[in-house]
């Protein structure tokens, strides 16, 4: 696996560099696009194909790149090509576009049939990038499912938009889209590990989510939920009334939706004032139990290190050749540009010397057990070996 | 890896409420494996109809191991699955008769535990019916009916559910279930039972709806495998009844209720079977749907959701039992209480009228109780009380029930004897009352009165409990520590006397009651110095009839205060009309007598207060004759309510003097103006009898410088004889009888001295005391 960088502001030389020293290596099998969207999209696209013709490509505009030995701060453009290849791997990728009547899910369903194209290599897993703004990315994960079944795992991130949550972009091949879910399935000989931790903590105790319609939650315990959350977590009295200072405040503080074996954390997109509602990222569902949570540098360092730990113990001992993670990009809103700094030298320290390559999403996919796998706020690491 | 405690209740709630919103069949069941699977992070879940697979999330289109999933037997296994591999299977049913459906759940990671079991369950069940309301829907859409049903139910199991999660406490919630069973079921009983936790053979009811306090006690516990509930859980299946009494094993209690159709569904704990929940209709065309069953199964699962902490299940048995038994035994004495008794009562008396023998019931009050509680406080009250209980409990045959109605008052019901041996029974109980009690170093002896009653056949147990305290009363009548029993004679009085009170009362309403007035006369001018007021009772049959003939029953009937109250008021208006008409007889003071419950009555200087102020009449213009043994009765109270009175200005007198035990102390103290010498001393006036006490009441009024006014006088002898003795005022029939006011007013109408007098009375007096003492009649 090789991974190459490049902050040049011209999207044809940035892409034609990062693309060749990702290249290092022999017989890449898949390339991965992680840029800035200030670049000049089909341009820095169209120059990585150039740079490596034939071999099939994925990426997406993002929230901030992440490469070891390099560091990436929102509004730095800057543009990570991964190539991952070898004798022993297989992949085929696809694409499918979120439509008015079947939306994501279907989306996702036709994507993920790619993995019947690829070999029958003793360990496999479906990676996807998908438009953040698209729509209920659980829907993602099921149509996937469906898909794949339960042998395959699935791992992948939402692109992102440098925060402006306007339009994020996904690449297949030369295209640049929107709307859309792009698939690689991967096989491989040598083992696969998924890494999944969030690294926030409980805040109390929890709380029935007694109504709620989608992703917009309007009371927990029969009381208004923007009212409890505030309260609960002390906010800083700014949060109370503007939004600007409210969607801050909520980036390091989620919410936990209580599921069999811990929680799924959902990111706090911003808050109903009027209606005291709160709006998150993903479904809250009704019925359920709730936490609220917070989380320091410390915590997000930690797991950082579990998310690698896991990763590479799924290795079963085999020396990893690289890792990709997907970062949500609340994460990064803990623990600031210092704190990037430290993440990105830990991922290192755990790949030792292998390169690492990933991006800050909107939102992360990574499905090793039962049906659900859609994360906010979390890092999932896939040490590839 | 173990699922924490609480996150299985709320995978269920939000399973209720994902499920809900699906528009079809196909989307609730491709949705519903989809939210059973994510529920227990489960990586396969399909659900079986006929041997179909109609709904599968986990494998590869195509790649679906059909032939394995149809072939999974009910409950937990492990499996070895092509593509999956090794993994742990749970088969639930979906709908429990006709077993065409099933769910199958596949994990790789954990077995089972027996709470997901029952969550799966749940949640198949809860799919079902969703998913056979939907088919309704589909086939009626217009039907908005079921989509409401649906909505109720989903919405009730909803609460249930939030009830748990807020661990709420077990009786609540295991209510919470039989009332949204009853109430969704339309079922007029729902009762859920549980399996005793030290005998396995019973089962014990926990929660229930419809189900009267006194048959609570009688259906508490239910032998395993006998009637509906029983069955259910005997034979772990659902169990319908169209005709509750054909059987099998009815409870006759709910039979006699007439309750016909019901069905029951067996509850679950840690994957054993704990009890049964039922729901039952008096409506005999009431048949229970497919629909409805697997309603009461869903609810039934619930149940065993809320079921699985261990302790709680004894907990609940033992708080409903206390609780029944709180709610039937008096808390003081361990006693039935009134609600018990009556219930079995009657159910001796249905027994007697089967086997033709008799039942008698033993009414029992303690004598003269309220001033023992009065005087030696309220806790030597209660332990007399519960001292009594005792005696009575041991003095009565064991099959007897003692039971304590209110206060003092116990009841006994003897089944199976006749009115002689009952009463020998009375006798032990007045003689086991009247041993001494000692308490504190005291020894009380109490005594009681006891009324018997025996049962008629085709009377009601509120009958016999008042026949027998009809002849309490009438024990107490004739002089206490005595037993009577129940008679026709007493039947018929006391139907005579409930006639006469209910005239009464219309009396007081209708206006049937009259005033009328008597002169009260200076005795050596012959003025007019007061009237005094006198009620009557224009009764539509009987004429006018005197006080005597009802103000003893209107005290006893509790009317006295109103009818009281009406003399007040009817006083002051009459004065108020002779003012207006400009009589002479506006000018007087009327005067009214008050009883001794209307002296006791709290309100009753503010009810005067209120009648002069609406007739706009000076306080002086009134007057209360009070008699004196009700003042000297007691004289501290009394005191503070004459002070009360005399500050309205009303007028005050000492009514049958003489007749009473007075304290002279007293006498002083009550702030009184007259007193008025009973007619019995006047009478002894005619030369007969002697003047001593008149004269000594005449010399004592003088010196405590009261009024004096004798009463009943009727002949001239005795009218001399009292002005030699210097007795200020007289009233009598020689002075005038009590007439209609009307009549009254013609005679004064051209003055202060009535006409019709005798010359002879404005004689001056013989005995040379000044006449016309200055004392005017209105100060």
């Amino acid at each position: 696996m090789g991974v190459g960088r490049s902050d040049d502001a011209d999207a044809g030389v940035a892409g034609a560099t990062a693309a060749k020293a990702a290249l290092a290596g022999p017989d890449p099998r898949l390339l991965i696009v992680f840029c800035s969207d200030s670049y000049d999209l089909p341009t820095l696209v169209t120059a990585v194909t150039e740079a490596a013709p034939g071999i099939p490509l994925i990426g997406c505009s993002t929230a901030g790149e992440l490469s070891v030995s390099g560091d990436a701060l929102a509004g730095d453009a800057a543009v990570v090509v991964t190539a991952i290849g070898g004798e022993g791997f297989s992949v085929a990728t696809k694409h499918a576009l979120a439509t008015e009547e079947g939306g994501l899910r279907e989306a996702a369903f036709d994507a993920a049939g790619c993995m019947s194209d690829v070999e029958p290599l003793t360990h496999s897993v479906l990676l996807v990038l998908t438009d953040g703004l698209a729509g209920d990315q659980e829907e993602v994960v099921r149509g996937a499912y469906r898909a794949v079944g339960a042998t395959v795992p699935l791992v992948g991130g939402c692109a992102g938009d440098d925060l402006k949550m306007t339009a994020t972009f996904q690449f297949h091949g030369t295209e640049v889209l929107r709307n859309a879910v792009v698939a690689a399935a991967i096989s491989s000989e040598g083992p696969l590990g998924i890494g999944v931790r969030h690294g926030w903590r409980r805040v109390g105790d929890p709380m029935l989510v007694t109504h709620s319609d989608g992703a917009i939650l309007f009371t927990l315990d029969d009381q208004p939920a923007l009212d409890a959350y505030l309260e609960r977590l002390g906010a800083p009295a700014e949060a109370y009334t503007d939004p600007a200072a409210f969607t801050q405040f909520a980036l390091t503080h989620p919410l936990g939706v209580s599921r069999r074996s811990g929680e799924e954390v959902r990111f706090v997109a911003e808050a109903d004032f009027e209606h005291r509602s709160l709006v998150c990222i993903a479904n809250v569902p009704k019925g359920g139990l709730a936490w609220f949570m917070e989380g320091d540098e410390q915590s997000v360092l930690e797991a950082t290190d579990a998310a690698c730990g896991e990763a590479l113990d799924a290795l079963d001992g085999e020396t990893p050749l690289g890792m990709v993670a997907f970062d949500c990009i609340a994460r990064r809103g803990v623990m600031g540009d210092a704190g990037i700094q430290r993440e990105v030298d830990r991922l290192a320290d755990f790949a030792a010397g292998a390169p690492v390559a990933g991006f800050y999403t909107y939102g992360e996919f990574a499905r090793t057990r039962g049906t659900t796998g859609f994360h906010n706020q979390t890092l999932v690491v896939l040490a590839v070996a | 890896m173990e699922p924490r405690r609480d996150w299985l209740t709320h995978q269920l709630s939000e399973f209720l409420a994902g499920v809900s919103s699906y528009p079809d069949e196909g989307a609730a069941l491709d949705g519903g494996v989809e939210r059973l699977a994510e529920a227990v992070e489960a990586e396969v879940a399909a659900v079986l109809i006929d041997d179909q697979v109609v709904a599968c999330v986990g494998f590869r289109p195509g790649q679906v191991p059909e032939a394995q999933l149809i072939a999974m037997r009910l409950g937990t296994s492990t499996v070895v699955v092509p593509s999956l591999g090794e993994a742990y299977a749970l088969t639930v049913d979906m709908d429990d008769e006709q077993r065409r459906a099933r769910v199958v759940v596949l994990r790789l990671d954990a077995p089972f535990s027996h709470e997901e079991a029952v969550l799966i369950r749940g949640m198949a069940r809860v799919l079902a019916l969703t998913v056979r309301l939907l088919k309704l829907l589909e086939l009626e859409r217009s039907s908005r009916q079921q989509l409401l049903e649906r909505q109720q139910l989903l919405e009730r199991l909803f609460r249930i559910q939030r009830s748990i999660s807020h661990r709420a406490p077990i009786d609540v919630v295991l209510d919470a279930i039989t009332e949204g069973a009853s109430a969704l079921l339309d079922a007029e009983v729902a009762a859920l039972r549980l399996v005793d936790d030290e005998d396995p053979s019973v089962l014990r009811l926990v929660s229930s709806v419809g189900v009267q306090p006194d048959v609570l006690e009688a259906i508490a516990t239910l032998q395993v495998g006998v009637g509906i509930g029983g069955k259910a859980f005997a034979e772990r299946r659902l169990v319908l009844a169209d005709d509750y009494s054909a059987g099998p094993n009815p409870l006759p209690q709910f039979v006699a209720l007439g309750l016909h159709t019901a069905m029951a569904a067996p509850v679950y704990r840690d994957g054993k079977v704990a009890g049964s929940l039922l729901v039952a209709s008096y409506d005999p065309d009431r048949r229970y749907s497919l629909t409805e069953q697997e309603m009461l199964l869903a609810f039934a699962e619930h149940t065993s959701l809320a079921l699985n902490d261990a302790s709680a299940l004894h907990a609940v048995n033992r708080a409903y039992a206390d609780a029944v038994h709180r709610a039937t035994h008096d808390e003081l004495t361990g006693l039935p209480n009134r609600a018990l008794v009556i219930d079995r009562l009657a159910n001796a008396m249905m027994r007697a009228s089967r086997t033709d023998s008799a039942v008698c019931v033993l009414f029992i009050d303690l004598d003269r109780f309220k001033s023992i509680n009065d005087s030696l406080g309220h806790s030597i009250g209660d332990e007399v009380l519960v001292r009594v209980a005792d005696r009575l409990r041991t003095a009565v045959r064991p099959g007897d029930t003692v039971g304590r109605l209110s206060g003092d008052e116990f009841v006994v019901v003897c089944e199976g004897i006749d009115v002689c041996a009952a009463a020998r029974i009375a006798e032990r109980i007045a003689e086991a009352v009247s041993v001494p009690i000692s308490l504190y170093g005291r020894d009380l002896v109490m005594s009681c009165s006891v009324g018997l009653a025996r049962a008629c056949p085709d009377a009601s147990a509120d009958d016999v409990l008042r026949d027998a305290d009809v002849a309490m009363y009438r024990a107490k009548e004739r002089g206490r520590a005595r037993i009577e029993v129940f008679d026709e004679a007493f039947r018929a009085q006391m139907l005579a006397r409930i006639e006469m009170e209910h005239a009464l009362r219309r009396a007081i309403a209708n206006g049937e009651l009259r005033l009328h007035y008597q002169p009260v006369v200076q005795s050596d001018s012959g003025f007019l110095t007061a009237i005094e007021a006198l009620v009557r009772w224009q009764h539509p049959e009987f004429g006018l009839l005197s006080p005597d003939l009802f103000v003893p029953l209107a005290e006893e009937a509790g009317l006295i205060i109103p009818l009281g109250r009406w003399v007040i008021e009817e006083a002051c208006r009459q004065l108020s009309v002779w003012r207006a008409d400009q009589s002479p007889l506006g000018s007087v003071r009327v005067a009214v007598n008050l009883s001794a419950r209307q002296f006791a009555d709290a309100n009753l200087v503010e009810l005067v207060g209120e009648a002069l102020s609406k007739f706009r009449l000076p306080g002086a213009s009134l007057g209360f004759e009070i008699t004196e043994s009700v003042l000297m009765d007691e004289a501290e109270v009394a005191v503070e309510t004459l002070r009360r009175l005399k500050r309205l200005g009303v007028h005050l007198a000492i009514d049958d003097f003489g007749t009473g035990y007075s304290s002279l102390s007293y006498l002083q103290l009550f702030p009184v103006d007259t007193i008025k010498i009973d007619r019995s001393f006047v009478q002894q006036l005619d030369g007969t009898g002697s003047d001593v006490i008149v004269s000594a009441v005449i010399s004592l009024a003088r010196a405590l410088d009261l009024e004096v006014v004798a009463e009943g006088v009727e002949t001239m002898a005795q009218f001399d004889e009292l002005r030699s003795l210097s007795c200020t005022a007289v009233q009598g029939y020689l002075l005038g009888r009590p007439k209609a006011p009307e009549a009254l007013a013609d005679d004064y109408s051209s003055g202060m001295t009535n006409p019709r007098c005798s010359s002879a009375m404005r004689k001056p007096s013989q005995s040379g005391v000044a006449a016309s003492a200055a004392r005017s009649s209105i100060s």
